[in-house]
């Protein structure tokens, strides 16, 4: 079936649940886990009253605990791995480590898993962010530049072969957007071009294929840009 | 006395209980190890409800308090297997408290000539799916920001093959249709 990839990541891959696939995790990097948390008792045992009663006090100590780190710390976001009962006595957390979870993502790793060691007694405050974000950015200056450097060769190279090509009565200014993402080492990737015009069928393509070979200098972070193009006569 | 031959009904082997059953059995004894799996089994799917109704920024929050939520409430879960339901229930109901009193993610807005990061454009897309209506959203933002397939996402929730089927798919071609003529991927 067409959907059979949407369904179980079989059959032929659609294109837009590629691209939705590849860039959506990114948001799981703003789910982060934050550094330190009161630690969250073990549920208490089912049928066992003055355990459960214990468990309960417990309890309440700790949302007590967690509320006031909250207020102290508005923007940080609680250690789940205190809630999951990683800050445990010696002998519980030698328990055997467990599983990935069986629907992990076949995705990068989300940032959860940067912050502090898992199996940690105490989870390790960083207020780091991470590499990426340290690194410089690419200003969209530099992009200009770049595009300025190659403007002339998208005219001679697509342009003018377009326009000797064209049907009389096409239009004499033509639109084309191009959308490319610049990876962190500069190179470009997923460079595409569009609309398509009728009256020039070659143009977008050619566009695509001239801003895929761009070269740009290397930065922190991956960017997308969209680059539109105006062509006209004379 | 007519006198019918009844055959006998074949003994069908009862499914396998889920793996996460024995798990919740164990975390309602007490077991802090048993929790810590469910915590790593589950957090996707809390995540992701989450993630369907509130920014990231608060989707953390709304993970938190869910699972503080399942630890206290957990004795009291009379069906294991009803354990997923149970819980997407809670992060629903939680995620729901917490959008109505926080701003949605704001949509990045992408300029011609302009730049922007593939976060921002991640977040941008994730505002559209959670404007998407009610049911789609929290089905798409499993599927493609947990990653997980669609019969990860029924089984996780508690719902049937064909219905995730379904909805992943009309849920697609109506985030299309909002990314407009072209798609987000500016074709």
């Amino acid at each position: 079936m067409a959907d059979d990839y949407l369904w179980d990541r079989s059959g032929t891959p659609d294109p837009d649940v590629l691209y939705l696939e590849r860039l959506l995790p990114r948001v799981r990097e703003h789910v982060r886990r934050a550094p330190g948390a009161d630690p969250v008792p073990a549920p208490p045992a089912r049928g066992r009253r003055r355990v459960a009663l214990h468990g309960l006090a417990l309890a309440a100590c700790v949302l007590i605990g967690v509320g006031g780190f909250r207020l102290a710390t508005p923007t940080a976001a609680p250690d789940p791995a205190a809630i999951r009962g990683e800050t445990l006595p010696a002998a519980v957390a030698s328990a055997p480590p467990s599983p990935p979870p069986a629907s992990a993502a076949p995705t990068p790793a989300p940032s959860v898993q940067r912050a502090a060691p898992r199996r940690h007694p105490v989870a390790v405050p960083s207020a780091e962010p991470p590499p990426d974000e340290l690194a410089s950015e690419r200003s969209p200056a530099s992009i200009a530049a770049v595009v300025a450097q190659h403007r002339a060769e998208v005219k001679s190279r697509c342009w003018e072969p377009a326009l000797a090509q064209r049907k009389d009565g096409a239009a004499t200014t033509v639109r084309v957007t191009a959308s490319f993402t610049i990876e962190k080492s500069g190179s470009v990737t997923s460079a595409t071009a569009g609309p398509s015009s009728a009256d020039y069928p070659s143009l977008a393509g050619c566009v695509a294929a001239e801003v895929g070979r761009w070269r740009f200098g290397p930065a922190g972070a991956a960017v997308s840009a969209r680059l539109p193009f105006v062509f006209t006569e004379g | 006395m007519k006198v019918v031959a009844t055959r006998p009904e074949p003994e069908l082997a009862a499914p396998p209980a889920p793996a996460f059953v024995a798990l919740v059995v164990a975390a309602q004894a007490g077991d802090r190890a048993a929790f810590a799996r469910l915590y790593d089994q589950f957090e996707p799917t809390v995540r992701g409800i989450a993630l369907a109704r509130v920014s990231p920024a608060d989707a953390r929050d709304v993970l938190h308090d869910v699972f503080v939520t399942v630890l206290t409430r957990l004795p009291s879960l009379r069906a294991p297997l009803a354990f997923p339901t149970w819980l997407a229930s809670i992060a629903r109901n939680r995620s729901i408290d917490v959008a109505r009193r926080s701003f949605r993610v704001q949509e990045a807005d992408e300029i011609a000539f302009g730049v922007v990061s593939l976060d921002e454009r991640a977040l941008g897309l994730l505002a559209k799916i959670q404007a998407l209506p009610d049911g789609y959203a929290e089905l798409l933002v499993l599927r493609f920001v947990e990653g997980m397939t669609g019969p990860e996402i029924a089984e996780r929730l508690g719902l049937t093959d064909g219905y995730v089927r379904v909805k992943l798919n009309r849920g697609l071609n109506l985030l299309r249709r909002r990314l407009g003529e072209g798609g987000e991927r500016g074709r």
